[in-house]
């Protein structure tokens, strides 16, 4: 559950970085494009700038030329004035080539009143050249001179007008390079940013498939441990059949059983449950096998409420430590008697199946092992004569579920036993098994399955 | 599994709703870790609307009971249904876990034991 909080952590960490350095780099895209507009804008309004200063400049030489004819008349001054007049034009019709409608509407007049300039200037020329002073300077002062005024100044103004567009564009770019700047640095460090993720995912996924395979490798290795916890072979006694199977979940529970000898011929057959998963229930499991070993040999008097007690005894610290319980039922089965004694500590199902009568449930006499200090067990008997069944079993088979969340249940256990009351335990065992399995399907088996069954024979 | 918790008189009551089986007991643990770390935790588990409970389930209501009670406080069941009630005297838990019929008689018990 943490662990895929965190996977989803790492991807929605790496979406937001990778969305992030997506809208900063189209941002950085962005600004360029508009610096490469301005930049342009202001290199024509720049341009133009100059054409009119130019424009502007040949005008002055012009009207300087004019004056100049006055005290110096010839064809040198003349000839400048035409060359100047040409120069102006020039510049004109190439701001005008390049310039906007408006530019061109602009310059028309100027072009216009340029001629006329020229016109009045000739005129001027003529008197001058009749030596008629006093109307030249008229002339000059009421035709050229204003002219003259009209057409730089309006020349100045398209210069000034160009010269602002230069300047708003230039600080525009300034601004926005600083913008452009600050971005590319930021599309940097996410992407660094992002690399870096990228590598430690990659390595933190590699580590914990790393993990996740040792950890598998330790629960086969704990499952083999267990399975070879339980006793290899089964007890042989005349007058009773028993047959054991148990089918570990993937990861280890703590089911168990134990068959122990007891010198004065009876045999001890356990089966348990370790509440909870893995290598606490399996180190308990293991712990409780060996109370119940030694605690048989060590009784004089072979007893199932005193297995049951010592094993609350000696483990109910351990279980309250790390909060677990197990639940088993002990039962000592004397063959000369035929008789089984037993103490259920919170197991179930146990199903005892005497022949010629209904199957039943063994209930519980006292609460799991580990819930009370001190466990109030006691000793109840049931015969176990021809073809009588006692049939341990442990949740994983009353609890498996079908893929619609069904569990199996007591009750389907209680009529397989009866249905299968008059085979061999081994049967009957494969039987359950049988049905467990079909029963649930497709569904992972979540939790140890074990089944002991005992079966009274002639001898 | 749903769970809705309230507070009445230092008393936290759990309510829960619907299949108390494996999936469901880590959350149930979770809030009584939460209780645990009061000095005298005082919890009413009502199990009027639990239809199911597995091994599980008992092992972490045990688990509840028994971490109340090393602190001095109490846990009790409330409101079981018939076929769960089967479950818990089946494997002898309704001999060491306190269950009664009504929210309130839980309240009452679980103040009770505590002045006692």
């Amino acid at each position: 559950m943490q662990m895929k909080n965190i996977h989803l952590k790492q991807r929605l960490t790496t979406i937001g970085l990778f969305v992030v350095l997506l809208a900063l780099t189209l941002c950085s895209i962005g600004a360029t494009f508009i610096v490469w507009q301005t930049a342009e804008q202001a290199s024509k309004a720049i341009y133009e700038d100059t054409l009119y200063q130019q424009a502007n400049h040949q005008l002055l030489l012009e009207n300087s030329t004019v004056c100049k004819y006055s005290f110096q008349p010839g064809s040198e001054n003349r000839n400048a004035l035409q060359v100047a007049h040409q120069q102006v034009r020039m510049v004109l019709q190439r701001e005008s080539a390049i310039g906007q409608a408006d530019d061109i509407a602009a310059i028309k007049p100027i072009l216009a009143e340029q001629a006329r300039f020229f016109t009045a200037a000739e005129r001027f020329f003529a008197l001058i050249d009749a030596h008629d002073i006093t109307r030249a300077i008229t002339f000059y002062n009421a035709a050229i001179d204003p002219l003259f005024a009209t057409i730089s100044g309006q020349l100045e103004r398209e210069a000034a007008f160009n010269h602002d567009i230069a300047t708003q564009s230039l600080a525009q770019m300034q601004t926005i390079l600083r913008l452009a700047f600050i971005i590319t640095t930021l599309v940097f460090v996410f992407g660094i940013s992002l690399i870096f993720l990228f590598l430690w995912t990659s390595r933190r996924y590699q580590h914990q498939q790393y993990v996740n395979e040792l950890a598998e490798q330790d629960m086969q290795r704990m499952a083999n441990v267990q399975l070879h916890l339980l006793p290899r072979e089964l007890p042989t006694m005349g007058s009773l059949e028993v047959y054991a199977c148990s089918r570990p979940a993937r990861q280890v529970g703590g089911d168990f059983y134990t068959f122990d000898k007891h010198a004065s011929g009876q045999c001890a057959l356990t089966i348990g449950d370790v509440s909870g998963k893995g290598l606490r229930a399996a180190l308990l499991m293991a712990m409780m096998r060996t109370i119940i070993q030694v605690t048989v040999h060590a009784l004089l008097q072979l007893e199932p409420k005193a297995i049951a007690g010592k094993v609350n005894e000696h483990l109910y610290d351990d279980f309250t430590e790390v909060g677990m319980f197990a639940t088993i039922f002990v039962s000592c089965y004397d063959p000369a008697t035929r008789q089984l004694a037993y103490t259920n500590a919170g197991h179930s199902p146990v199903i005892y199946c005497p022949a010629g009568d209904s199957a039943r449930f063994l209930d519980a006499d006292v609460p799991m092992i580990g819930v009370l200090p001190m466990l109030p067990t006691r000793n109840t008997t049931v015969p176990l004569a021809p073809d009588d069944v006692l049939v341990m079993a442990t949740d994983g088979l009353s609890e498996a579920h079908n893929a619609d969340g069904e569990m199996f249940g007591y009750e389907r256990l209680l009529a397989l036993v009866e249905q299968h009351r008059q085979e061999s335990a081994q049967n009957i065992a494969e039987a359950l098994f049988e049905a467990v399995n079909g029963f649930a399907g497709t569904c992972e088996q979540f939790d140890d399955q074990t089944v002991v069954i005992m079966k009274g024979i002639a001898q | 599994m749903e769970i809705t918790s309230a507070q009445i008189n230092g008393t936290t009551i759990l309510q829960l709703h619907g299949r108390f089986d494996a999936y469901a007991a880590p959350t149930v643990e979770n809030f009584f870790q939460k209780i645990n770390s009061d000095p005298l935790p005082r919890v009413v588990v009502n199990l009027s609307q639990v239809n199911f409970i597995d091994s599980t389930g008992l092992a972490t209501l045990v688990i509840g009971m028994k971490r109340c009670r090393q602190r001095q406080g109490d846990l009790v069941l409330c409101g079981i249904q018939q076929a769960i009630r089967v479950i818990f005297e089946l494997t002898r838990l309704d001999k060491i876990l306190t269950m009664t019929a009504t929210q309130e008689e839980a309240l009452a018990k679980v103040q009770v034991q505590q002045k006692g």
